[in-house]
């Protein structure tokens, strides 16, 4: 083991890796590295090589990531004045899933290594950076996988995930467990292996992966889609507007509504997501039920229907606290400056307020869009209409615009909830490479064994993909796969 | 080996202070008093019957699947087995052949009686080692400052002998029970004592006992058997030794014997159900928990109730001996049950039996409780091996009779512990399972344990290990030139297999050609008689096939070795407080706690710690050296 006894740096020999942004398909990517060779790194695959000194520097520069060039802006922290007391660097990137990934492809070539969940805080902790009760804390929700609580941030981004994982170490168990019979004891006992339901087995396994590993990417990358969350009183024409942003992205297809439209408040009850496609830039539009003021449940029958109003009602709440981009429908025909100054939400997130139904009356909607702007200095305001269409082009570069200025970038020591979408982000991108290098492995074994390869190197590589799962829920040791063998055969002299 | 030209020494009269003392001389206690010895320590070997040494209680047999690899490492780390097993085996098999190389395990069939004393005579010859015949009763201790230090041994009849360290192998000889029916006799092995005295000072000395099942099946007479209709099991017909040592010449160097398969039938099972109760298992007369992997046929017919048959192999147990080993049905039934149930079998109509199986009850020490030189923890110079860790199998018993006699030595010599890691050998994985183990069955060893099978095999024991174990003292200058000389022929033959070229020098290199899985380095020699004249042996022509066969593998493995090993050999500082680690999965905390890992690779192979708590545990062990480097 060659431990590198570098006086600043945590000692700890190797530079890890992580994607540090929590938005995949966002505005931004970063990508974090520490270690003795963050400083290589820069000049293996940046043109900032030569620039970076003994202090603290953004740099603008290229990455070349092996096919071209992308635009870079780079934050450099030598140790031992960064988070981890090691050299760190952080590489800022458009942040275009393919391009991302392939920057990371040319940096994991270039010798780091993907940082495991918690990695970044367990060097700052070993370097004396941070308290334990802080760095405890931190992996208490980077370690997400045990506990009911930590289980419930990864669950909702991997809701059935983690039954699929199970369903393929099942499988890949029970192989490696045919395959451990046929090495480990006396083929009296266990019998020849039946080559094809081998084949079958494994390609069985291949499949349950492939799946496993698209439901990840798909939850993933909706998970860190930017979301722009469409909120507004009760008929303001939200879901007209969903629909039409929608089916807008999709050009030359005729429009097929996916809300159900309909004049009659409060048509919309369970908010309704889709992704929407902005320019190349995968968002998440959510349409809410509409925020209706106290007095409109009185005059709607039953209990149950309250109810539900109010479940709704709260559910588009949560969604507006969590939106990137909040966008406020109003219907231009019937409001004015002073109600929307007053029923906006509060919200961190930078705010839109679509003037909608411009068709009813153009001149209406272009002066209220004019006064919202100039008595909310902060919002931006668009005169559009969903049933025509005007105003859209324009909504949609405001919204651009508007998420290029929501924050992307993250803390080096993050703090309080940014943790959590950290934590969550991270794991995701754990669980995929773990089940991509699974199904790798496991499409090793099948191909091994149409060539005629031994038992030995077939089990190897089974072995080996079931190892990979490990990383996401524990290991499977050799007594798991004892345990089936001897449930399965009579064996023994 | 040449067992006639070591006399059989007595002990001098005035050998009463040794270095090191091994009670027990069965597979463990020959390899550590032996390892011992070769380490310079002045080392006695106490043992009930000195002429009862590397009995074979069990089947007359070495090795096997994940077996022989044991005794290929124990040979290359200088020990007996291989050796032993060469010069008195009656059949030799690879086992696992055609799965490939990794999965390869050589096993013979054994005279029994000619082991035993090929054993005692190398034991007998060895220098620096003393035979003493007797029964260990006491261990003698000093209280230390912090914990009882040995200090000597006592045996029954009186006699003292001082000793820097001990190693105990006493086998199943541990308050042993033997079973036969309703019938309970004291003892170890038909015929012998069971070890009361050392049980209770272990117990005495703080150290967790557990206890475990073993069994064993009749033994018939040879001429009371019709082996005519009965199929026959042939040895190899090119067989290969174990030991790197013995020369293919004269090899083997005994008559070699069939062995014979056959099988129990309906009316073979209706007699043991219809006789179950009587089963000592069965009636709740035994608490020890038996192997799966070796179950009794009172188990296999009950819990395989659909098979309709199970194999039952007839092993003679030697040249000139009439019995013959019953291998596969393993059976505490009484007498009679067991003489109707087997008349039953075809070919066993008019068996005479010539001893009843039996089980055995026996005491363990729970292995947890010693390191990875197999030293016990809380007692300064105690060293454990063999079944008495809750092990099964001669094999396993000596790689573990090695460790622990060498680390004794090394321990009285102020030297450097000798430590295989779980990639350098299986002997390695076998400590480091074992020492956070609670064995619930006896521990065996099977391929599937090593995680870098393809690299553990038995062809290259001895270039992992001997060089090694030569810079230790355990190997003779011999053996180093060999490996030396070894690698040299492979290195040549690498050279001029990528020189040649297939179809008269136009097609690929012979390297690439040899890599296919359907060619063989004898293919090659019949076309290329360039390689011919290299004169390869078929040991090491087989090391080259599986080296070029599996580079691509290898090497993968390597790098990925060298990537786990930064986790995987981190120390865990002894006396670690794993209590007081907060946010550890309760259950990993307390396993933590009771099995005490020594590396964040062992705790992460602990059943019930996830990858959380190793993280976990990761950084407090990483803190804990940073503040203790400060």
């Amino acid at each position: 083991m060659s431990t590198k006894p570098a006086a600043s740096s945590a000692g700890t020999g190797d530079t890890i890796l992580a994607l540090a942004s929590p938005a995949g398909g966002g505005l931004r990517a970063i990508l974090r590295a520490s270690g003795p060779d963050a400083r290589s790194l820069v000049a293996a695959v940046t043109d900032l090589g030569p620039r970076l000194g003994n202090d603290r520097a953004v740099l603008e520069g290229q990455f070349h990531d092996g096919r071209g060039t992308i635009p870079l802006l780079l934050l450099w922290m030598p140790g031992p004045r960064s988070f981890t007391r090691e050299d760190v660097v952080e590489f800022h990137l458009p942040g275009s899933v393919p391009l991302v990934e392939a920057a990371l492809d040319a940096l994991l070539a270039r010798g780091a290594r993907l940082a495991q969940p918690g990695e970044f805080t367990r060097r700052a902790f070993a370097s004396g950076r941070i308290d334990l009760a802080r760095a405890e804390a931190v992996l208490a929700l980077v370690l997400a996988s045990t506990k009911a609580e930590r289980r419930q941030a990864s669950a909702l981004l991997f809701a059935g995930v983690s039954e699929r994982v199970r369903a393929c170490r099942d499988l890949l168990e029970d192989l490696c467990a045919t395959c451990a019979a046929s090495l480990d004891f006396d083929p009296l006992d266990t019998g020849a292996v039946d080559q094809a339901a081998l084949v079958s087995g494994i390609r069985g396994a291949c499949l349950a992966l492939e799946e496993t590993l698209s439901g990840t990417e798909r939850s993933s990358a909706r998970a860190h889609a930017p979301k722009l969350v469409l909120a507004g009183r009760p008929s303001a024409g939200k879901s007209s507007l969903f629909n039409a942003l929608v089916a807008g992205a999709a050009a030359g297809t005729r429009p097929v509504p996916r809300a159900l439209v309909d004049p009659a408040p409060g048509t919309t009850r369970d908010p309704l997501s889709a992704a929407w496609n902005l320019e190349g830039l995968e968002c998440e539009l959510i349409d809410t039920a509409g925020d209706e003021p106290e007095r409109m449940d009185l005059e709607v029958q039953g209990a149950g229907h309250s109810s539900i109003t109010q479940q709704a009602r709260v559910l588009a709440a949560d969604h507006r606290r969590s939106a990137d981009v909040l966008l406020w429908v109003v219907d231009s025909s019937r409001s004015t400056a002073g109600e929307i100054a007053r029923d906006l939400p509060a919200s961190e997130a930078p705010t839109l307020v679509a003037c909608n139904k411009l068709d009813m009356n153009p001149e209406v909607g272009l002066a209220l869009a004019e006064s919202v702007r100039l008595a909310l200095p902060h919002v931006t305001a668009c005169a559009v209409s969903a049933y025509t269409g005007a105003g859209l082009d324009a909504l949609r570069a405001a919204v651009r615009a508007a998420l290029s200025v929501a924050p992307a970038s993250q803390p080096i020591a993050p703090a309080g909830s940014g943790l959590e979408a950290q934590a969550a982000f991270h794991l995701s991108q754990a669980h995929q490479r773990a089940l991509q290098r699974a199904l790798e492995r496991t499409r090793q074994g099948l191909s091994q064994l149409e060539a005629g390869a031994s038992m030995d190197l077939i089990a190897h590589s089974l072995r080996r993909a079931l190892d990979e799962l490990g990383s996401l829920d524990g290991h499977s040791t050799p007594e798991d796969i004892l345990d089936r063998i001897f449930a399965r055969f009579c064996l023994g002299k | 080996m040449n067992p006639s030209t070591h006399p059989h020494p007595s002990p001098p009269r005035e050998a009463l202070d040794f270095d090191v003392l091994v009670v027990g001389a069965g597979h463990a206690g020959i390899e550590a008093a032996l390892a011992s010895a070769r380490l310079g320590a002045r080392t006695g070997l106490i043992s009930l019957r000195a002429d009862r040494v590397g009995e074979m209680s069990c089947n007359p047999a070495i090795g096997g699947l994940g077996k022989g690899q044991l005794v290929r490492e124990v040979d290359a780390l200088g020990g007996a087995m291989g050796r032993l097993a060469d010069a008195t085996g009656i059949q030799f098999r690879m086992l696992g052949g055609s799965k490939g190389a990794a999965a390869q395990g050589p096993r013979c069939q054994s005279d029994r009686h000619l082991y035993r004393e090929a054993a005692t005579a190398l034991v007998h010859g060895q220098s620096g080692l003393v035979c003493i015949e007797g029964s260990a009763e006491r261990f003698l201790t000093a209280t230390g400052t912090r914990a009882s230090r040995i200090v000597g041994l006592v045996l029954a009849d009186g006699r003292q002998y001082s000793a820097k360290a001990v190693v105990v192998t006493t086998g199943t000889f541990l308050r042993a029970i033997m079973h036969t029916g309703t019938e309970q006799k004291r003892g170890g092995r038909a015929g012998e004592e069971s070890a009361e005295g050392l049980a209770r000072d272990l117990l005495r000395l703080g150290l967790r006992l557990g206890r475990l099942k073993t069994g064993t099946p009749p033994r018939l007479a040879q001429d009371s058997i019709d082996w005519t209709g009965l199929e026959l099991q042939l040895g190899d017909e090119q067989p290969l030794p174990f030991s790197f040592a013995t020369s293919m010449a004269g090899f083997p160097a005994l008559p070699q014997l069939a062995c014979a398969v056959t099988w129990t039938n309906a009316s073979t099972h209706a007699w043991i159900r219809e006789h179950i109760h009587l089963a000592p298992m069965y009636a709740g007369r035994i608490q020890g928990v038996g192997p799966r992997y070796c179950p009794s046929v009172e188990d296999k017919v009950m819990r395989f109730a659909d098979k309709e048959r199970h194999q039952v192999f007839l092993e003679p147990e030697g040249l000139s001996t009439d019995v013959v080993y019953v291998n596969g049905i393993s059976t505490s039934l009484p007498a009679p049950v067991q003489e109707a149930f087997v008349r039953t079998v075809a070919g066993l109509e008019r068996a005479r039996f010539l001893r009843h199986g039996y089980a055995v009850e026996y005491d363990f020490v729970l292995p947890a409780q010693l390191d990875h030189t197999l030293a016990v923890e809380k007692v300064a110079g105690l060293f454990l091996a063999g079944q008495i860790n809750g092990t099964s199998g001669y094999e396993e018993a000596a790689a573990q009779g090695l460790v622990a006699g060498a680390n004794a030595a090394l321990w009285i010599q102020d030297r450097e512990p000798f430590v295989l890691a779980r990639h350098q050998a299986v002997i390695g994985v076998l400590v480091d399972d074992l020492v956070i183990s609670q064995p619930s069955e006896p521990y065996r060893m099977f391929t599937s344990r090593c995680e870098h099978r393809l690299f553990l095999r038995q062809d290259n024991a001895d270039r992992r290990l001997t060089r090694a174990a030569h810079a230790l003292g355990l190997t003779s200058d011999a053996a180093l030139e060999r490996v030396q000389h070894k690698e040299a022929r492979l290195h040549e033959a690498r050279a001029l297999l990528s020189q040649l070229r297939e179809s008269q020098g136009l097609g690929k290199p012979l390297l690439e050609v040899l890599k296919r899985p359907d060619v063989h380095w004898c293919d090659l020699e019949r076309e290329h008689p360039q390689l011919t004249r290299l004169g390869l042996d078929t040991q090491t022509a087989q090391a080259l096939e599986v080296d070029v066969k599996y580079a691509g593998y290898i090497d993968h493995e390597l790098e990925h070795i060298e990537r786990i090993k930064r986790q995987e050999y981190l120390e865990i500082p002894t006396g670690f407080d794993f209590l007081s680690i907060e946010g550890l999965a309760s259950e990993a905390r307390s396993k933590l706690d009771q099995l005490r890992p020594r590396t964040l690779g062992a705790a992460g192979r602990i059943a019930g710690v996830r990858p959380p708590d190793v993280a976990l545990l990761a950084m407090h062990v990483e803190r804990r050296r940073r503040t203790a480097s400060r």
